[in-house]
């Protein structure tokens, strides 16, 4: 069983002009993750190598997100949203994990074999 | 918008790392799951091809005697040199697997141990056996040490008991990939330096009992498998033919499988080793798989899945076994029994390694070729101990090396030009032996539905989770579409087939 780690929604916004973004680069994309409860199946957040690529999280209760193969960390509390900005470079398929920073021990506990998310960056 | 700084947590992350780049066993994948075009054309080409080749062994007869080769040169007088560098290597890496679990880093990316067993060993070699040519009678470092052994005491030997064959090597080989696919300490450098003493400690004692070319040959897990994958290898050191001038040995480029048709028929402790190998390297894709995770529901869970997966593995096994033993029944009873099951079975069964090479490949060619840079840093501080031998500790491996489609269209090709070669040998053999040759292409229908079947599941691993085996959770889209209204009221979600998932 996993614990406590989790989330949950997501939404991606484009840069598609049907949402009237004019001044926004094509190819740049948000995901906004909301850490709350526990997930069953990852996530997926779909981008193409080239993008710029802004992920925001907001939790419940303070977090670590790690972007695997990209070396990337993110933190976030309740009321101090994480932020990181990253273009896509190499292809793949990173996986996303979650770690509870608020109890010791509690990033150990948590199992990796089902990640929270995923990072897919396709090729053009 | 606050940005936090990622060094306050540096030991929850290296903590987290810990297992994470290595998830099991080995470092972790960065595949992107296949297209559905991809995966369509392979599937297409799968059914294609079977026919095709059937059709074309309903009026060719498979040319009679050897295969052909092409001789390189002898090696007699290379072989010494050449031998005693591979022997010397193979020992000192060991020592160094050994030396650097037991004393180095436990940190499983910093200390040389894990990704010299796991991914230059285990997987790097395992392609490098079948792909180019079987180096491992040399490189075993067991066969090396006990030659040094025998220059001190010479071995009392006995009789290897005829009944056990290679039922040593398939307990082995079953503890191994468990060890490796399930255990939640294949990472830990220490644990596997213990099993490396462990496993050395055990087969020098049984050479001694034994004598080296029998447990070798039948008893040694390891020196069986690359003896399998070896006679795929297009490069071998063949007998000199008789016609030769040369005399000893001749390195020759045959086709790519064909050493696979030479061989006598092995024993049912082989039809059952082969079956496991080929049923572990499909489980170590299925594991990461939204299907496994989906039967893993089912199965009695414990904390870490040890015990699903544990039932997977050997689930699995027992699958693909009365699969292909069923399927050779179909075949004595259409081909009229008169050679029974098991004798069927053992004829056919080195007619499945092209399957499972194949897939090998499809599976790990990126994950070898970004994994195995690893190695240039590690070499130079093999302990994790901040040493830089060679001044290449600071590289880090490149995950852009291969681009997503090129590793899409490797993974595709060589999936379905092993299920060619596979089903290419199977007719070769029954064409051979079966009295018409009616009896010899209607027979082999049920084992070309297995190999097609083998084929399949080989190519929707690759795939997932594009091959969505159930449908996405319903709370969840209700939640995106949700939390989507409060970003555009306007926009509606849309379901992604491809990933399956809710977007707008």
């Amino acid at each position: 069983m996993r614990c406590g780690a989790a989330l949950l929604m997501i939404c991606m916004v484009t840069s598609a002009p049907a949402w009237g973004q004019g001044t926004a680069l094509q190819g740049d994309k948000t995901f906004v993750l909301h850490i709350e409860s526990v997930a069953k199946e990852p996530l997926v957040l779909r981008t193409q190598k080239g993008d710029r690529v802004r992920l925001e999280v907001e939790a419940n209760r303070p977090v670590v997100l790690h972007i695997h193969g990209l070396g990337i960390e993110i933190m976030a509390e309740p009321g101090r949203p994480g932020e990181i900005h990253l273009t896509a470079k190499a292809t793949g398929r990173f996986p996303i994990h979650v770690h509870e920073t608020a109890y010791p021990g509690a990033a150990k506990s948590h199992s990796h074999r089902t990640p929270f998310a995923y990072l897919e960056v396709h090729p053009k | 918008m606050n940005r936090y700084a990622a060094w306050p947590l540096f030991a929850i992350a290296t903590g987290g790392l810990t297992d994470a780049a290595f998830a099991h066993g080995t470092a972790e994948r960065y595949d992107l799951p296949l297209p559905l075009g991809y995966y369509v054309a392979g599937a297409a080409l799968i059914v294609a091809m079977s026919f095709v080749v059937m059709a074309i062994f309903i009026y060719r007869e498979p040319r009679a005697g050897p295969y052909p080769r092409f001789d390189i040169f002898s090696v007699d007088r290379l072989r010494g040199p050449i031998a005693g560098a591979l022997q010397a290597f193979g020992v000192f890496a060991l020592v160094a697997i050994i030396a650097s679990g037991l004393f180095g880093n436990q940190h499983p990316a910093k200390n040389l141990a894990p990704t010299l067993v796991w991914v230059a060993w285990w997987v790097g070699l395992g392609l490098f056996v079948p792909l180019i040519a079987n180096v491992w009678p040399a490189l075993n470092p067991w066969h090396t040490l006990s030659e040094l052994i025998d220059r001190v005491r010479k071995p009392v030997v006995r009789i290897y008991p005829a009944r056990l064959a290679e039922w040593p090597a398939v307990a082995a080989l079953l503890v191994f990939v468990w060890i490796e696919l399930v255990s939640p300490f294949a990472s830990s450098p220490r644990t596997l330096a213990v099993l490396a003493l462990a496993y050395t400690a055990g087969t020098l004692a049984a050479i001694s009992i034994y004598g080296r070319e029998a447990w070798l040959k039948q008893g040694e897990a390891f020196t069986l498998v690359f003896n399998l994958l070896g006679r795929f290898a297009p490069i071998a050191l063949l007998p000199a033919d008789a016609c030769d001038r040369a005399s000893g040995h001749i390195l020759a480029v045959r086709p790519p499988s064909a050493g696979l048709l030479s061989a006598d028929a092995p024993s049912n402790a082989v039809v059952a080793f082969l079956l496991l190998l080929l049923s572990a390297v499909l489980f170590d894709g299925l594991l990461g798989t939204a299907f496994w995770r989906a039967i893993e529901r089912w199965l009695p869970g414990d904390r870490e899945g040890l015990f699903a997966a544990t039932l997977g593995l050997v689930g699995i096994w027992a699958v693909f076994l009365v699969a292909y033993v069923g399927a050779c029944a179909a075949m004595a009873a259409v081909t009229g029994g008169h050679t029974p099951v098991a004798g069927l079975s053992r004829r056919y069964a080195l007619t499945l390694v092209p399957i499972a090479v194949g897939y090998a490949m499809a599976h790990n060619f990126s994950y070898v070729l970004v994994q195995a840079q690893a190695l240039l840093a590690l070499v130079s501080d093999p302990f994790g101990w901040g040493w830089n031998l060679f001044g290449t500790a600071g590289l880090e491996p490149d995950i852009g090396i291969v681009d997503a489609r090129t590793t899409w269209r490797v993974a595709v090709a060589a999936i379905v030009l092993g299920h060619i070669m596979s089903v290419v040998l199977a007719h070769i053999i029954a064409l051979r032996t079966e009295p018409t040759r009616r009896s010899a292409v209607l027979g082999l229908m049920p084992l070309t539905l297995v190999m097609v079947a083998y084929t399949a599941v080989s190519l929707s691993i690759i795939a997932d989770p594009l091959v969505r085996f159930r449908t996405p959770d319903p709370d969840y889209s209700a939640l995106i579409r949700q939390g989507l209204s409060g970003q555009s009221a306007t926009q509606k979600p849309r379901y992604c087939a491809t990933s399956g998932k809710w977007f707008c």
